[in-house]
């Protein structure tokens, strides 16, 4: 656990002149602990708590691609598409509806290779990354419970496909608390709103506290984070100024937990006033560091930006941060033209191939959960001989693991000949989920919140722990 | 969290052990649930120290009290009590005169003067109507997946705020939420938008899907989810797909309740398929309603014609008739992402038909822009398509109804023949006049009297349209296609209808084995003013760019189908009464058996009474409000008690059934709900006897094992302290269920921001009525592109426009209440980020800087603006010491500014003096 962060010393001369007697922030903040150690009542929501068994992973990377990337075109090999492409296919659902269809398969965009030396299979849309495939578990047998972007971003994110429930990082925050008070236990890096906006993050019934943090690139990127008095100094003076009028009602009330923790509070907040700035300053990062992600010095753009930000907010043990590439527009939504997947491939390839070699430098990896997905696939065929783009595709589609606990440089489940359904080894959004709780210490089962009389939990009434993804 | 489930398995396990050991050694007779049993009237009990008790209800705590040996804490500060009273009835602070007035008035009734005062103040119904609309899960959006704005919802939350202030008995509240359509059709006409308005509970039922309609079984749940939580506090939504597992609700149980809502008709919000707004309900009733559309309807079709003419571009309809049939059918339209492609309610149909895009007519004389319509496939046997008209037109009402349909049949295959039916009268099946339409020719029918009209050619579209006069009980028309109609005479409607004109479907039986021919529907349309000879051209041109009176004109035409004819609500009507069934597992596709509308037998619900004539929602109104329902007044006085004490005697408020919490003191949870029944259903009756208590008045102590000691508020308190009472151990627990105390408690997200505008002056206290939403003429919100905004405003935050997709900011931040469902009580958390708000959000920097420079405008020294500040923002004077270092605060912080050479350093370090008060415990606490 690190330290809070403390006030420069040499403040603490103009402080005390200022409020007189020795009421130092931090003092008053130590005492404070002092006093709260051991108390019964209102528990910090946000305090680090065990897992349930030995974890591979202590924090989770998760890096989703808005729209719905096609995996035939990148992860999945299909060589029979490229062979029959053109030739009709029957299927008894198109879009959601049933009926008997007959269309035309689509050859694929790109190219496969072997990469590696597992020999891992990946396509020319992700140079980058298909050089990092001994380090990947690709699942080509992923499956999804929707059709439409909505309910399918809502499901990868949530585990519920209709309603808004808590999400992902929320219940790994609720599970294991955070590991750095200074900053929150889940961040969420994204420059646009995604498909079901904040409900992708929202902790729902879960308590505020597990809620993800919105950081949006640019000028301020977490919401009031900028000190917007003047100087540092003055800002302490207030600080100091509030801390002691607390402390006097504080004085005069039976001891309260609720009181005290919002004391707290603002200690906590003037630590993450000053530690997030620094995760976002990148200045102090090497140019080779920079090279690797592809990001440009004092840029604050693009994939890289967010990997690099988020490898920072790993080191300082942020509990779970993802990263959205893109919004609700403009994404991998190709229907019109699988080209479109060109820019978004360029801006996520180099970003998320230099997070994993930089992890593994660090010997981050080891205990880093990287996952990498989108919310479907997309379809192998098509309604026209001549479309240039592809349809949402749930049925069967492609992510991948990589880090802690996860077998390295192999490929886990199968998609059929043509990339159409699971043909071996199905994992289910909610295996899926079940796995990466597991890595964290966490049984899918047992990870429960009481709420309108039922226990909840992220995986609903279903999904298992895939152990053929396991080290 | 992880390690407590697994440790709270223990118990449970034990729990369901022993259960199985009681039911197979000893079939032990079971009592029902505590909840499902009758209200009882418990008398208070009898305590020793009877001085200490104020109301009745003193007595139930104080008894529990005494059992425990624990003594009630003293008597709060008078400063203490006004401070809590004023939070708790308004959600905003007292002012200092207020607070020094109530200190130095020794009358006996000061209090119960003061929470009098409250009570009747409009800010009463703003802060308790906004504990309602938490209950029913308020959002000023749709919540499908591009969430659509409902410019017109706040009328529903504006009838909360103000039926609370009215005191409108909770049982009346209940009805015209759940009836109010059909309530306000009976009078009086004062009653009429205000009833209407409230069934806004109902259509705000969360919607789903990129095509809503498509999901309406889940606006369904959504709406029996909710009723269940915040009238019956059960929660009904698990049967929807199987039996409950723990409370004895059953999946006929759900779907008799389902039936009731399945033949109501919603308002349609928009969706990313549909992108209009429809079937708004109207807040004037049918007798004035009917003359405005017609007028309307006119003015409409004259400026459509006249920037027709000068072909300029006019804006497509939001509103489409006084019916809203959609008989272009396009809410049905077929869809990615699992549309089905057929009716949804209020049509009601058997038989297989399909909404598709093959059956669009070519005719664009009623609906201009439609894709899709209804086929039959050819060889079907027997089907039916029917909808309950929403506009009832009767023979006295003698208006004239001008009624369009396009359809084209079919020739008949070797085997196929027979004839389909449109017929329009009363429902169920009393027609006023019939159309015959097979393969060679169609023919009208008005009871026993049929004529042919003429021949059809097979395959191509054709068009009707019927005059119907009421008043003389005629029918006339024209039949044919474009250069080729036919029109024909007046005919007498069928004389076994008697009026009224409510009911039309279209339908056809053919029991040989070839079946009928196919036949396509589309067009269908009703309305009271004249329909335009059928083109093939649209109404609406797409034209140049305008200018001057033209551009007007468009201006015209955008505002009054923007607007409507009258002001609209966002609320249901009746639709077509029909029996539900049973959808296995959920799924709609999977129909089992027909259950009859009714209500939950498990609390003494049955049928739907026999009378009942429409959806069944007025009798279910009934039946929730009855003297027998055991669970809506217990469920409503809890609610209130857990609003004043910060939780409920039954802890989970929206779960009385068998996995909620049992009441921690069963008979005065009876006896409140006793006392509410008797005093008609008055919340503000329930509040008086609440606030009167000694319960009430006590002072906050620690909720932890505490000492005794009682700290007062200040030297000007002067506390009453209880006599008889042995002094209070200080190993003594202060359980919270024992209310030997009262609960110390955080400002909610709403209060923190009111509080914040009010003591700096900035609160505009009128109350808020629409957000500046864009105009609905111009929607076209997606998934990919959501409607999405923030509207700012120094209205009471209970008027914040709340989303359903992405939440207010501030009041996500501040624990505010989920608009996606029923919030039964705020979670305070306490997290980092709200501190930073504090620091450095530009709403607290305004504001303080508008409250410092107020002060210093003022012209008064240094010590008289901290006096001033502190009053305003905290309600009282400095204490000494507190003065001392405001001061010293105030110097330092000016001598930093000024050092860094900083401009107006008198303001800006009053503007931080200001927020720290803002920020401290003090002022977001309240005692």
């Amino acid at each position: 656990m690190k330290p809070h962060a403390a006030f420069d010393p040499t403040r603490r001369g103009f402080l005390r002149s200022m409020v007189g007697g020795s009421l130092m922030y931090p003092a008053l903040f130590a005492e404070l602990l002092a006093q709260d150690s051991g108390r019964a009542g209102l528990e910090d929501p946000l305090l680090p708590r065990s897992p349930m068994f030995a974890p591979k992973a202590k924090r989770v990377i998760f890096l989703y691609m808005s729209g719905g990337v096609s995996h035939v075109d990148s992860w999945d090999p299909k060589p029979r598409l490229f062979a029959d492409a053109g030739k009709t296919i029957a299927v008894d659902e198109f879009q959601g509806r049933k009926g008997d269809f007959k269309m035309f398969a689509k050859r694929p965009q790109w190219d496969f290779a072997r990469h590696g030396k597992c020999g891992t299979e990946v396509s020319a849309l992700f140079p980058y990354m298909a050089e990092c495939v001994d380090d990947l578990c690709v699942i080509r047998s992923m499956r999804s419970d929707h059709t439409n972007h909505y309910e399918a971003t809502l499901g990868i994110h949530t585990g519920s496909f209709t309603f808004a429930r808590p999400s992902i990082g929320s219940w790994v925050s609720y599970g294991l608390g955070s590991e750095n008070r200074n900053l929150p236990s889940f961040v969420v890096i994204a420059p646009k709103t995604p498909y079901a906006g904040g409900q992708v993050w929202a902790s729902d019934f879960l308590p505020g506290a597990h809620q993800g943090t919105l950081v949006v690139p640019g000028a301020e990127p977490v919401a009031n984070i900028r000190r917007r008095v003047g100087t540092s100094a003055l800002q302490e003076l207030e600080l100091a100024a509030m801390a002691k009028m607390n402390r006097a009602h504080l004085a005069t009330r039976a001891e309260d937990p609720l009181l005290s923790a919002r004391i707290k509070s603002f200690e906590t907040a003037f630590g993450m006033q000053m530690e997030l700035p620094d995760v976002f300053d990148l200045s102090r990062e090497s140019d080779a560091t920079l090279q690797l992600y592809g990001l440009e010095r004092g840029s604050t753009k693009g994939f890289a930006w967010q990997c690099l930000v988020a490898r920072r907010l790993a080191e300082r043990g942020v509990r779970f941060v993802e990263l959205i590439d893109v919004g609700s527009s403009d994404n991998w939504d190709a229907h019109g033209d699988m080209l479109t997947h060109t820019p978004l491939a360029k801006n996520v390839d180099q970003a998320v191939a230099g997070l994993l070699q930089d992890l593994k430098s660090r010997g981050m990896l080891e205990d880093t959960l990287v996952v990498w997905t989108t919310e479907f696939g997309r379809t192998p065929f098509n309604a026209a001989a001549d479309a240039k783009g592809r349809e949402h595709h749930h049925w069967v589609f492609s992510s991948w693991l990589a880090g802690a606990g996860v077998k390295p440089g192999t490929v886990y489940g199968a998609s059929d000949d043509y990339g159409i359904n699971v043909a071996k080894d199905q994992v289910h959004v909610h295996d899926f989920h079940a796995t990466i709780l597991h890595l964290m210490g966490l049984d899918h089962e047992r990870l429960t919140y009481r709420h309108t009389g039922r226990d909840y939990r992220l995986t609903d009434v279903s999904g298992e722990v895939v152990q053929g993804i396991l080290a | 969290m992880a390690s407590d489930s697994r440790m709270n398995r223990w118990p449970m396990m034990l729990w369901l052990l022993a259960g199985s050991l009681l039911r197979t050694v000893a079939e032990v007779p079971k009592a029902p649930h505590w909840a499902f049993q009758s209200i009882r009237h418990p008398a208070p009990p009898a305590v020793t120290h009877a001085a200490w008790c104020q109301t009745p209800l003193d007595q139930f705590i104080l008894a529990r009290l005494e059992v425990r040996g624990i003594q009630p804490a003293p008597v709060a500060g008078r400063r203490t009590l006004l401070r809590r009273v004023t939070f708790d009835l308004t959600g905003l602070p007292p002012t200092a005169d207020e607070l020094d007035a109530f200190v130095a008035d020794p009358a006996p009734d000061a209090f119960e003067r003061r929470f009098n005062r409250l009570l009747d103040s409009p800010q009463y119904g703003e802060h308790w109507g906004r504990h309602w609309l938490d209950v029913v899960r308020y959002a000023d959006t749709a919540g499908e997946t591009a969430d659509y704005p409902v410019p017109v919802a706040w009328r529903y939350r504006n009838y909360v705020i103000d039926a609370f202030n009215a005191d409108k008995p909770y049982d009346e509240f209940l009805r015209e939420q759940i009836a109010g359509d059909i309530l306000a059709r009976g009078g009086p006409r004062d009653r009429y938008a205000e009833r209407v308005t409230a069934t806004g509970f109902l259509a705000i039922s969360r919607r789903f899907g990129f095509d809503s309609e498509n999901y309406h079984h889940l606006t369904l749940q959504d709406t029996i989810d909710t009723l269940g939580q915040s009238v019956l506090g059960l929660t009904l939504g698990c049967a929807r797909c199987h039996a409950h597992k723990f409370d004895p609700v059953s999946t006929p149980d759900y779907y008799a309740l389902y039936g009731i809502f399945e033949s109501t008709r919603y308002a349609f919000p928009g969706s990313e398929q549909k992108q209009k707004h429809r079937a708004l309900v109207p807040l004037v009733p049918p007798g004035e309603s009917a003359p405005r559309w017609r007028e309307f309807e006119g003015r409409v079709a004259a400026l459509t014609a006249e920037l027709e003419r000068r072909k300029s571009s006019a804006p497509a309809a939001v509103l489409r008739s006084l019916d809203d049939l959609d008989g272009d059918f396009e809410m049905q339209a077929p869809a990615a992402g699992g549309s089905k492609g057929v009716l949804v309610a209020p049509w009601v149909y058997e038989g297989p038909i399909s909404v598709s895009t093959d059956a669009q007519s070519p005719f664009k004389n009623v609906h201009p822009g439609g894709r899709v319509g209804v086929s039959i496939a050819a060889g079907t046997h027997a089907y039916r398509i029917a909808q309950q008209l929403n506009a009832v037109r009767t023979r006295e009402s003698g208006s004239k109804v001008y009624v369009n349909l396009d359809f084209r049949v079919a020739t008949n295959t070797p085997t196929s023949s027979g004839v389909h039916r449109f017929w329009i009268g009363s429902g169920p099946a009393t027609p006023a006049v019939e159309l015959l339409i097979s393969s060679q020719q169609i023919a009208l029918r008005t009871g026993d009297k049929s004529e042919v009209l003429r021949p059809l050619q097979p395959n191509q579209w054709h068009n009707l349209r019927l005059t119907l006069d009421l008043g003389s009980s005629t029918v006339s028309g024209s039949v044919g296609r474009p250069g080729d109609e036919l029109s024909f005479g007046e005919h007498r409607l069928s004389t076994a209808w008697r009026g009224p004109l409510d009911f039309l479907a279209v339908d056809g039986t053919e029991s040989k084995a070839g079946g009928l021919p196919a036949i396509a529907f589309d067009n269908l349309a009703i309305q009271e003013v004249p329909i335009p000879a059928v083109t093939t051209t649209p109404s609406v041109f797409a034209g140049a760019g305008d200018s001057g009176d033209t551009r007007a004109l468009r201006q015209e035409l955008e505002t009054l189908l923007a607007e409507g004819p009258f002001e609209l609500a966002y609320g249901v009507t009746e639709g077509t009464p029909r029996d539900a069934r049973i959808q296995l597992r959920g799924e709609p596709d999977k129909q089992g058996d027909e259950v009859p509308r009714g209500f939950l037998k498990a609390i003494g619900g049955g049928p739907l009474p026999k009378t009942a004539s429409g959806s069944g929602r007025l009798e279910l109104a009934e039946w929730l409000v009855s003297p027998t329902n055991p669970l809506t007044a217990r469920v409503i006085v809890n609610r209130i008690w857990q609003y004043h004490f910060g939780h409920g005697l039954v802890r989970t408020p929206n779960d009385f059934g068998l996995r909620g919490q049992p009441p921690t003191d069963p008979d005065l949870l009876d006896y409140l709900a006793t006392r509410f029944v008797q005093s008609g259903w008055s919340i503000k009756a329930l509040h008086r006897l609440i606030l009167s208590s000694a319960v009430y008045q006590q002072a906050s102590l620690a909720s932890r094992p505490a000492d005794s000691r009682v700290v007062l508020e200040s030297a000007e308190d002067c506390p009453v302290v209880a006599t008889g009472f042995a002094a209070r151990s200080r190993t003594d627990s202060v359980n919270a269920d024992d209310y030997g105390s009262f609960p110390r408690r955080r400002l909610g997200a709403e209060e923190t921001r009111d509080s914040i505008l009010f003591v700096t002056g900035e609160l505009d206290p009128t109350p808020g009525h629409g957000h500046p939403f864009p105009a609905p003429t111009g929607w076209g919100f997606t998934q990919h592109g959501p409607f999405s905004a923030v509207y700012e405003g120094n209205h009471r935050s209970v008027y914040l426009m709340t989303q359903r997709i992405k939440r207010h900011p501030f009041l996500a931040l501040f624990d505010g209440a989920d608009p996606n469902a029923s919030t039964a009580g705020r979670r305070t958390t306490t997290v980092p980020t709200q501190a930073l708000f504090f620091l450095n959000d530009p709403f607290v920097h305004a504001t303080a800087e508008h409250l410092a420079a107020r002060v210093i405008a003022r012209g008064e020294a240094a010590i008289p603006r901290i006096r001033i500040t502190y009053r305003t923002a905290l309600g009282r004077n400095p204490t000494p010491v507190e003065q001392v270092d405001a001061v010293k605060f105030l110097d330092a912080y000016r001598a930093a500014l000024v050092a860094d050479g900083k401009a107006d350093p008198d303001r800006v370090a009053m503007a931080a003096f200001t927020r720290v008060l803002l920020g401290s415990n003090e002022f977001l606490t309240v005692d």
